[in-house]
């Protein structure tokens, strides 16, 4: 295990705001490969419950130089603007408010840490902006997303009409779960049931919650713009193009997490044939009954454990 | 303005700090943060960085830092107890009296359950001058409650039921495991810290008197609050005040930059009227 030096370190954007960070640095045997970690939405460098710094130290030990950074307007950095909804922060996100920064933290590593070769990392939001940079930058050789979103969010997008088939199966299996219950029917008759979720839930078109799969794949339009869905339409071609230039990605998912459901439906049903021509640059895998965040230990094991594995494959 | 980021040390582990200073017209008293429990230190991370920003405008150096096991600090959460998180809080104050020329005065400011370590550890450190408390956790037994809940919580939406209830959990505390709450292991030593904290002791503050704001925050004006009237007649020189904001230290549907009413009325207190 290799000994690691932990330094706080501060950076400009392109726009002049200053960026801080957390640089862990193996003092010895030192790989050729950085890693850095990109924001989950709003959150801070550390992620929730510590994820990334429990994944830097780690890869760190391995010997990966591990850069964790706040983001302008996040965090400790500088930046940023009035509160507004939660939900087109995320859109935001999604359409790469933070990939200027991803360079900016590649740039000053290459500089000032002479790393020429990087593996973008991140859960959800982090997953995503890794994934728009990591397609943008020949210097990235490989994407960590964990829980990666595959749609667009935003207060003006209505979440309901665009469930997937398989989270309302989920709901429906839940709902279903409670009828025999007084206290879930209270809630019903007390209007704070969520009447619009329910009822969709129970009338599932194409029937894919009893397990057969008829609907195709439908094409993706904007949000909004009429019978379209709410799929990123900057999701697949990033996805391809890194794929292309011979970059790994490696896609982790908790089973039970909504936006693995939405990554299915909206992405391998359309392109899932597409990916077989990548073998082992593309890899995808899930952890039994883990959430979007990884909560339980035993999970959280399991992430540990399958990203080293994989991160090993880097110089 | 100038902000700092370093570590310092306290009881062998290095503690992440970030030092705000004012430029030149910088005042004789400064501010120690400390910061809520677990995922509330996230949601609530960025008012807090916003509110120092803004007091070093006003000429107050602050410094915000992470408890060990938390944030940048060295260790794991189940290290964190309600024991080290008061040290590591007067090892701030110390380092921020050491990196501060000329600072006659520190106040702790602390958000939740870091407005309750704020309140019990300045009964134990001399140079701590006043005391914010924004929406301190008063009944630590209720606080301890909620915690196992979101345990609970998490099993029945991953597993559509509870699998284990909250004495099993406690159980197995007391069998030498964790709990886990929102992905944090709670050891016992914590758990029992907090639920056997209950700022409405009278003894707990015994004859400690100096100027202390405590600040209610609810979504709208008018409500009730019985626990911080009940901390507020053990704290000599106290004064209760509201806020309207919404509960920003966890998941709401805003993202939350900055608690305009919260910072107001804290600027207010300090003797700055304009906010």
């Amino acid at each position: 295990m290799t000994k690691v030096e932990t330094h706080p370190v501060v950076f400009a954007n392109h726009q002049g705001i200053r960026l801080f960070g957390i640089l862990d640095l193996p003092a010895g045997g030192r790989k050729e490969t950085g890693v850095v970690f990109l924001n989950p939405g709003v959150k801070n460098r550390v992620g929730p419950h510590r994820i990334y710094v429990k994944l830097a130290r780690r890869f760190a030990e391995l010997g990966y130089p591990v850069l964790r950074f706040d983001a302008h307007g996040l965090g400790d950095s500088e930046g940023g603007g009035e509160n507004e909804f939660l939900e087109d922060y995320f859109g935001a996100v999604e359409q790469g408010k933070f990939v200027g920064d991803a360079a900016a933290a590649m740039g000053w590593l290459e500089r000032e840490v002479r790393i020429r070769r990087f593996v973008l990392a991140g859960l959800c939001g982090g997953a995503i902006t890794g994934l728009l940079a990591g397609a943008a930058a020949p210097r990235v050789g490989g994407l960590l997303g964990i829980g990666i979103p595959v749609i667009l969010n935003g207060s003006g997008i209505d979440p309901v009409a665009h469930m997937p088939k398989e989270e309302l199966a989920s709901i429906r299996k839940m709902y279903l779960g409670r009828i025999a219950k007084p206290g879930a029917w209270a809630r019903f008759f007390t209007m704070r049931s969520n009447y619009r979720v329910l009822f969709k839930s129970l009338f599932i078109r194409g029937r894919f919650w009893a397990g057969s799969n008829s609907v195709g794949p439908r094409p993706e339009k904007a949000p909004g713009s009429g019978g379209g869905d709410n799929t990123n339409p900057l999701f697949a071609p990033a996805l391809h193009r890194m794929l292309e230039e011979g970059k790994r990605v490696f896609l982790i998912f908790g089973e039970a997490d909504r936006l693995y459901f939405e990554f299915k439906e909206k992405y391998l049903e359309r392109h899932g044939e597409r990916l077989q021509r990548f073998g082992d640059f593309f890899a995808l895998v899930t952890v039994d009954q883990a959430n979007h965040l990884f909560t339980f230990k035993k999970w959280q094991e399991v992430l540990f454990t399958k990203t080293l594995s994989w991160l090993a494959a880097f110089p | 303005m100038q902000e700092t980021p370093f570590f310092f040390f306290n009881e062998g582990k290095r503690l992440y700090g970030i030092l705000h200073t004012p430029g030149e017209a910088m005042r004789p008293e400064g501010f120690v943060f400390c910061a809520p429990f677990a995922e509330e230190k996230l949601w609530a991370h960025r008012p807090l960085v916003n509110f120092a920003r803004l007091l070093a405008r006003h000429g107050y150096p602050v410094l915000r830092f992470d408890n060990r096991g938390s944030g940048d600090s060295e260790g794991d959460f189940h290290d964190t107890t309600v024991r080290t998180m008061i040290s590591d809080t007067r090892s701030a104050v110390v380092t921020l009296q050491e990196k501060t020329e000329n600072l006659r005065a520190v106040s702790l400011l602390g958000l939740r359950l870091g407005a309750s370590v704020a309140a019990l550890a300045a009964t134990r450190i001399e140079s701590v001058k006043s005391l914010v408390l924004w929406e301190p956790v008063v009944d630590g037994g209720a606080y301890a409650r909620s915690l196992l809940r979101i345990n609970l919580a998490t099993q029945a939406a991953v597993y559509g039921k509870i699998l284990e209830n909250s004495d099993r959990i406690v159980s197995r505390l007391y069998a030498g495991e964790t709990a886990n709450v929102d992905g944090y292991e709670m050891s016992l030593e914590l758990y029992r810290g907090i639920a056997e904290m209950d700022l409405g002791n009278p003894s707990l503050f015994g004859a400690w008197k100096r100027p202390s704001l405590i600040v209610a925050i609810n979504r709208k004006r008018g409500v009730k609050r019985p626990d911080l009237e009940r901390l507020q007649r053990c704290l000599e020189g106290s004064v209760l005040l509201e806020a309207e904001e919404e509960p920003f230290w966890k998941e709401i549907n805003q993202a939350y930059f900055h608690a305009p009413d919260l910072f107001k009325i804290t600027l207010k207190w300090l003797g700055h009227d304009q906010g």
